[in-house]
């Protein structure tokens, strides 16, 4: 299919193997609904690729760009409940709008991501310092590290990011 | 690589130079040490502004907010999306998440509407009810319970019953004795129930003398004292089996009794909070409650999403 010009070629893949993937979202989702979204957002993402040449097994590439959605489908749906949870502690809680629940989570999503690999205390450390302007010693306290663990975890956190950004 | 492409060995000095300031313990001589740094080479200034990892990324979200919502997301969710991809059982685990002293890490701790129930090693058992956190030690020496959270059932066992019996919480502590008892944390006080025996109650520290609440009674304690003592009010109980029981209660009481049982926002309308309703609700499903209210009352409950719900009158 290398001959094709890419749109043709995304075209041709979702001919054959749409009704496939549907099903295999399905299986992950238990959601039909969910299922025919991310099936029709997995094409769009291909879309944006540069390139298909050279596909040979078109269903596992499928899969592997479907899997990525589907972990951000969950990676959404419990940030939103952590979101409102911190809404619903304020003193006047109020409804967020629709478009502002989009942007929000938007923006958690793509951090959430940043942070994706770094252990739960080390990510914590470091939001706790770089959001919330806490000082080591307060989030050793908090934390219940030791002043040295929580410059150990800044330094891999900043680390980390510093790759998943720019290497 | 153009000029200002940090190299490895400046990346690890910029971050050296970013842990050390944002430690809250840094001197004036080291901010102007790092400002030299950052003027020395547009690399230095390059992997500096890079390391600044949160500008421009939270766009209209408050910091603490983001925070909050970045470290109290379920790992759960995310983990259980990942094992289905994975096509294996989940490895769910307690994912020790957050932080030591809040209740996040807990010994045992209940999602919103899970309940829970433990065997105890002394032949006892408890019984967590949603969104409680606990710390279980048991030794030679002593049966201790650190209640951080929530609500917590009691039945005392009799193996090794001549070690105390502790329950410690926020608010003062109880030593069961030989006993059923239940208490629930609310956020200035406490209520103690007793079903079967006795309790011993202190309010805040130890110091302060004990009053014995006995079979039939419950009592609310605060930190300075114990309230009066009432007739133990069985209602309250009945979420062990699973139902909230209520009793010509405002709307607004039982919409926060019902938040108890559920992830997100639950609010009442102002217009409709003083209703009166009586009624027994299934806390598994506290959705469906919601949604049979409407068919005694003129309210109907609109969703925003799964996680923010308002009664509104109908």
């Amino acid at each position: 299919m290398s001959s094709l010009p890419h749109n043709a070629q995304v075209g041709e893949l979702y001919r054959g193997h749409h009704s496939w993937l549907r099903g295999w979202l399905f299986k992950r989702l238990e959601c039909q609904h969910q299922a025919a979204d991310l099936a029709q957002d997995t094409f769009l993402r291909l879309l944006g690729r540069d390139t298909l040449n050279g596909l040979r097994e078109p269903r596992a590439f499928l899969a592997t760009v479907a899997k990525g959605l589907v972990v951000d489908h969950y990676r959404r749906l419990s940030l939103e409940r952590a979101w409102l949870d911190s809404l619903a502690a304020l003193p006047e809680p109020e409804a967020p709008s629709a478009e502002a629940r989009v942007l929000v989570l938007e923006t958690l999503v793509e951090i959430d991501r940043m942070l994706d690999g770094l252990k739960p205390k080390v990510r914590s450390a470091f939001l706790l310092s770089q959001l919330d302007g806490l000082t080591y010693p307060q989030i050793a306290e908090q934390l219940g590290l030791s002043l040295s663990s929580v410059q150990q975890y800044m330094t891999q956190a900043f680390g980390h990011c510093y790759r998943v950004l720019y290497s | 690589m153009s000029a200002s492409e940090p190299t490895e060995q400046v990346v690890a000095q910029a971050i050296g130079w970013r842990v050390r300031l944002a430690s809250g313990l840094a001197q004036v001589e080291e901010l102007e040490a790092c400002q030299r740094w950052r003027g020395l080479h547009p690399s230095h200034e390059q992997a500096w502004q890079r390391l600044a990892v949160f500008d421009g990324r939270l766009g209209a979200v408050p910091p603490p907010q983001a925070s909050q919502a970045l470290r109290y997301r379920d790992r759960r969710t995310v983990l259980k999306g990942l094992a289905l991809l994975l096509g294996g059982s989940a490895v769910v685990g307690s994912a020790s998440l957050g932080m030591r002293g809040s209740p996040w890490l807990a010994g045992q701790r209940t999602a919103m509407g899970e309940r829970r129930r433990l065997q105890l090693p002394d032949g006892g058992w408890l019984q967590m009810n949603s969104g409680s956190a606990l710390d279980l030690a048991f030794d030679s020496q002593q049966r201790r319970i650190n209640l951080l959270a929530g609500e917590v059932m009691i039945q005392t066992g009799k193996q090794g019953a001549e070690r105390p019996f502790w329950v410690e919480t926020p608010l003062g502590t109880l030593q069961a004795l030989g006993t059923g008892f239940s208490v629930r944390l609310n956020d200035e006080s406490a209520l103690l129930a007793v079903e079967e025996g006795a309790v011993a109650v202190r309010p805040g520290t130890l110091l302060q003398s004990a009053a014995v609440i006995r079979a039939g009674e419950q009592v609310r304690f605060n930190r300075q004292r114990v309230f009066a003592t009432q007739p133990l009010d069985r209602d309250a109980l009945a979420w062990r089996d699973g139902y909230l029981v209520v009793r010509q209660w405002p709307l607004a009481r039982l919409c926060a009794e019902l938040g108890r049982y559920r992830n997100g926002v639950l609010r009442c309308d102002p217009a409709v909070a003083d209703l009166l309703i009586s009624g027994v609700f299934p806390l598994d499903e506290p959705d469906r409650a919601l949604a049979a209210l409407g068919r005694t009352l003129p309210v109907r409950t609109r969703y925003l999403t799964r996680w923010w719900v308002t009664l509104e009158p109908a």
